[in-house]
């Protein structure tokens, strides 16, 4: 949906995904190490304008750019699929479409603005994330940042014609709370390191 | 290459502690390939290696220090 939602940490911020984004989009998606987890994606950008014309119609789905507060462009994602759940205790969604350049210090950072959009700006109790059994480096980021393992998704996604697990991880809004203050120091560090760089701002 | 040496083995026992797991001597550890060598681990690491040599690592090195040989190498350009 066209939000307008914007939440700044030290280094990184998340703002809305526009359509001026596409090309940057494009060219994170289509890159073959940056990719191997995703489905595949039109190296056009006017598709990616499409999906992003798509996109805004959609009520349940914020997209977000996560850059530096300089501007320049680190990555792309998802907090889609907003509802009331019972199965998972109140309001809830899944974060993803997760992509980052290569060698972008913002994961850390991006992922503590994906919680405080999901828990301060959308009020959910929960937000949660699929991840393929198979990346094993982003199942370990976010078990390094709190999640809990809710369930195993059998076969739940082909990649290259084979199907694969995935594992659904969550973060409620009471266990964040926990564990903010430990992450947010992590970030406040480096967000520091990299403004003594002169490329934080 | 005494020095080095030295460096090398202070790196894995820093790596140990940022994993939360032993590195065996001779060990071969690869970003690419331990999987509990993920964004978050490599952010402590990058801080614990840091504080212990009293050194520095640019945006551009930290994402190169993928493996001991590696970060031992960082060192070393680091101190000049």
């Amino acid at each position: 949906m066209r939000h307008e939602i914007t939440v700044e940490g030290y280094a990184f911020r998340l703002r809305p995904l526009t359509i001026a984004d596409a090309e940057f989009v494009v060219g994170l998606r289509t890159d073959p190490i940056l990719s191997r987890f995703i489905n595949p994606t039109s190296p056009y950008v006017e598709d990616q304008v499409a999906w992003t014309e798509r996109y805004y119609q959609r009520p349940d789905d914020c997209s977000f750019i996560c850059e530096r507060l300089s501007g320049q462009p680190e990555g792309m994602v998802s907090i889609y699929d907003i509802r009331d759940d019972e199965a998972y205790n109140g309001k809830t969604a899944e974060w993803g479409r997760w992509i980052l350049r290569s060698g972008s210090p913002a994961a850390l950072e991006c992922a503590i603005l994906v919680y405080r959009t999901a828990f301060e700006k959308l009020s959910l109790d929960s937000v949660y994330c699929r991840t393929v059994a198979a990346n094993k480096s982003v199942v370990a980021f976010h078990t390094s940042t709190g999640l809990e393992t809710r369930q195993i998704l059998k076969d739940y996604v082909v990649l290259k014609d084979v199907l694969h697990d995935s594992i659904e991880q969550i973060m409620t809004k009471r266990h964040w709370w926990e564990i903010r203050p430990s992450l947010e120091n992590k970030a406040q560090r480096l967000a520091k390191k990299l403004s003594s760089q002169g490329v934080a701002s | 290459m005494q020095d080095t040496m030295e460096d090398a083995e202070r790196v894995r026992e820093i790596l140990g502690v940022a994993l939360g797991k032993t590195i065996e001597q001779g060990a071969t550890v690869r970003r690419d390939t331990e999987e509990a060598w993920d964004s978050v681990k490599h952010v402590e690491l990058v801080f614990l290696l840091e504080d212990e040599f009293g050194i520095e690592f640019d945006e551009e090195t930290m994402a190169e220090l993928d493996s001991i040989e590696a970060i031992v190498a960082a060192i070393n350009r680091a101190r000049g």
